[in-house]
C-alpha cells in the first residue's frame, strides 16, 4: 500500500517561522522553551523505578532527581513529546507520508543503517544529560532566550558535527 | 503579562497545554521534512541545509516575537527562563551530540517525529536514546562533579559580547541571513545543479532586505519595563503631559479616615526618608523599585486605588505615570504635596482657618491610631516563583 501522492514538505523558511510562532508561544505562556530529551529522562527514570525500586534509592542519579520532581511522568516535556507523537502522525496523514521505511545514504543497507542509528541514539542520550538539553531544548530554546549555554551548546554540536562528518561519509553519501 | 506561569495556569492546564504544544511542534517538524534522516544529514554534507533553514528562521522568528511582546507589555523579560551556562560540560555533552547525530541523523525531537510516520531508522534511535540516558544514570557518579562545575546561571549571549539585546539579534539575524545564501549556493555546487535563479535574484534578494529591515525595526523597541523606567530621569515628558490624575490632602485624609480598604497609599521616597516618618498606612516602595517583578502584583489590583507620594518633587507625578503606562490602567493618582504638605498643614503652626482646625483637631488623634494599627500589617514583596525549564 504505497501511497502515491506523498505531498512535498513545505518550504524551509516557511515551516522555520512557524515552528518558531510555536516556540514564541510556548516561552509567552510557561515561560520555558520547548525540548525532547527531558522527556526521554523521564521515561527511563519511571520505567527503572518501577522495574528497579531499590536501585533508585542508592543510586545518585535518582536521589538527586527525585528531590527536583514529581513523578517522572507528570512532566512538561513527558506531555510536550507525547503531543510530538500525535503532531508527527498528524502531518505524516495529511501529506501521505505514514509507512513503514528507513532513510539512509544511498551506499549503506539497512541492516547497517540501524546499528548507526542506535549508537547515534545512546550518543545523543548521553550528551544531552551532560549539556542539559539536546537539540531542541538547549540550542533552539536557548538561542531564542539568548542564552549564552544555547548559543554554545548549538556550536558545539553542529561544529562537532562538521568535524566527524568527514570520516563517516560513507553512511550518508 | 506573561509567562502565565506558574501564577495563572494550573500544573494539570499546564500539561494539557504541553500537549497540544506539543502536537503543533511535532506537526511543523514533520511538515518541514525533519522526518527524514538524510535529509537531516545533508546539513553536515552539503547537500540538503534544511535543517540550517528551518533552524535559524525559527530561533530568529522567536527572538524577535519577544521583543516585540515585551514592547507591548505582554511578556515580562526578567520571568523568561534562561538555560544555564556550563561552559565545560555544555561544549563536551554537544561535541557527543555531533557525533550522535552524524551517526545517527536525528536529534530526540526530530526522532521522536519521525517515528510518529513510521520510520524504522528513527525507532532504532529512539531506543538507543533510552539507552543512552539509563548509560549516563549508571555512570553518573563519575560525571556529577563535572556536571555542576563552572556553574554561570543564565548568562545571556548579549552580555557575553557587552552587545545590547537588539544589537545581539540583530547580529544574528544578519548571520543567519548570509548563511542562507551561502548554503543555496554549496548545495547547488554539491548537487552539481546549476542554481535554478540566481543567486541574488529580486525575489529572494527583496525578500531577505524586507525581513533584516522588519527585524531592525522591532528589535530595538524597548520593552514595557524600559519604556516606564525611562520616566525616572525624565522631567520634559512629565510637563508634556497636561492630566496627571491628583488627589488633595483633605480628599486623602477621609479616605484614610474612612478606613477605606480600596486605597493603598504609596510612598515612593527612600527607605531612609520614609523611616524618618510617612503618613498612616503608607507602604515604601521606592520609585526605581516600582516596576520590579516582587511588587507587580502588589501594584497591579484592579480592585484598588493607588495613591502616590513623595517629599517635594515631582516624583508622585513620575510614579502615576509609570505604573499607568506599564499596566495600562489608571487607578492611579499623585498626592503632590507629599509628606512635606501633610507634616506643614495637619502638624504645623497655622491653622490656616476655623473649619480647617476642627478638620484637623479631629484627624489628627484618629490618623495616629490608624498609623499605630496599620503598622501591624507588614507588606512585603512577594518572592516571584522561578518559572522551570531545561531538560
Amino acid at each position: 500500500m504505497m501511497p502515491i501522492n506523498e505531498k512535498q514538505y513545505m518550504n524551509p523558511y516557511l515551516a522555520g517561522v512557524l515552528l518558531g510562532l510555536v516556540l514564541l508561544a510556548t516561552i509567552v505562556i510557561t515561560g520555558r522553551g520547548l525540548g525532547a530529551s527531558g522527556a526521554m529522562k523521564s521515561a527511563v527514570v519511571a520505567v527503572v523505578e518501577n522495574v528497579a525500586p531499590s536501585h533508585t534509592e542508592n543510586a545518585p542519579f535518582y536521589v538527586d532527581y527525585a528531590q527536583g520532581h514529581d513523578h517522572p511522568l507528570k512532566s512538561w516535556l513527558f506531555f510536550e513529546v507525547i503531543g510530538v507523537l500525535i503532531g508527527g502522525f498528524l502531518s505524516g496523514m495529511v501529506s501521505n507520508r505514514l509507512r513503514f521505511s528507513t532513510n539512509r545514504g544511498p551506499n549503506l543497507s539497512i541492516a547497517k543503517r540501524l546499528p548507526f542509528a542506535v549508537v547515534g541514539g545512546v550518543l545523543f542520550g548521553i550528551g544531552a544529560q551532560l549539556a542539559r538539553g539536546c537539540t531542541s531544548g538547549a540550542a533552539l530554546s536557548g538561542m531564542a532566550v539568548l542564552s549564552a549555554g544555547g548559543f554554545l551548546t548549538m556550536i558545539a554540536i553542529f561544529g562537532s558535527g562538521y568535524m566527524f562528518a568527514w570520516f563517516f561519509r560513507r553512511l550518508w553519501r | 503579562m506573561g509567562p502565565y506561569l506558574p501564577e495563572l495556569i494550573s500544573p494539570e492546564l499546564n500539561l494539557v497545554i504541553a500537549l497540544f504544544l506539543g502536537i503543533a511542534f511535532g506537526f511543523v517538524l514533520e511538515q518541514a521534512g525533519f522526518s527524514d534522516s538524510r535529509r537531516l544529514a545533508g546539513l553536515f554534507y552539503g547537500y540538503d541545509f534544511v535543517v540550517l533553514r528551518v533552524f535559524f528562521t525559527a530561533a530568529v522568528t522567536a527572538m524577535v516575537g519577544i521583543s516585540l511582546l515585551a514592547y507591548f507589555g505582554l511578556i515580562n523579560l526578567e520571568m523568561i527562563y534562561v538555560n544555564p551556562l556550563f561552559t565545560r560540560s555544555a561544549i563536551v555533552g554537544g561535541v557527543v551530540m555531533g557525533l550522535g547525530f552524524v551517526l545517527g541523523g536525528f536529534c530526540p525531537g526530530t526522532s521522536i517525529c519521525a517515528a510518529a510516520i513510521g520510520r524504522i531508522d528513527a525507532i532504532f534511535f529512539v531506543l538507543g536514546t533510552l539507552l543512552g540516558v539509563f548509560v549516563y544514570t549508571e555512570i553518573y557518579p563519575f560525571l556529577s562533579d563535572f556536571v555542576v562545575a563552572d556553574a554561570q546561571g543564565g548568562v545571556l549571549a548579549q552580555n557575553v559580547f557587552g552587545l545590547t539585546r537588539g544589537l545581539f539579534i540583530l547580529m544574528v539575524a544578519t548571520m543567519a541571513l548570509i548563511a542562507f545564501f551561502v548554503t543555496k549556493w554549496i548545495e547547488n555546487r554539491v548537487n552539481n545543479r546549476q542554481a535554478i535563479a540566481p543567486l541574488f535574484a529580486p525575489r529572494p534578494a527583496a525578500i531577505a532586505i524586507s525581513a533584516l529591515a522588519l527585524i531592525t525595526l522591532v528589535v530595538f523597541l524597548p520593552d514595557k519595563k524600559t519604556q516606564a523606567r525611562s520616566l525616572i530621569n525624565n522631567d520634559a515628558e512629565l510637563t508634556e503631559v497636561a492630566d496627571i490624575r491628583s488627589i488633595e490632602l483633605e480628599q486623602l485624609v477621609i479616605r484614610l479616615l474612612d478606613r477605606d480598604n480600596s486605597l493603598i497609599l504609596v510612598d515612593v521616597r527612600s527607605r531612609e526618608l520614609f523611616d524618618t516618618g510617612h503618613l498612616p498606612t503608607a507602604v515604601n516602595i521606592p520609585l526605581d523599585k516600582l516596576t520590579a517583578s516582587e511588587w507587580s502584583s502588589f501594584l497591579n489590583r484592579q480592585d484598588k486605588q493607588y495613591v502616590f507620594y513623595a517629599g517635594l518633587d515631582d516624583s508622585a507625578k513620575k510614579a502615576v505615570l509609570m505604573m499607568s503606562r506599564l499596566n495600562n490602567t489608571s487607578n492611579q493618582m499623585a498626592f503632590e504635596g507629599g509628606y512635606s504638605e501633610y507634616i506643614e498643614r495637619f502638624y504645623g503652626d497655622s491653622l490656616e482657618n476655623k473649619a480647617f482646625a476642627r478638620f484637623r483637631a479631629h484627624a489628627v488623634p484618629e490618623l495616629e491610631k490608624i498609623a499605630v494599627e496599620a503598622e501591624k500589617v507588614v507588606v512585603k514583596p512577594e518572592n516571584k516563583l522561578k518559572v522551570q525549564g531545561g531538560c
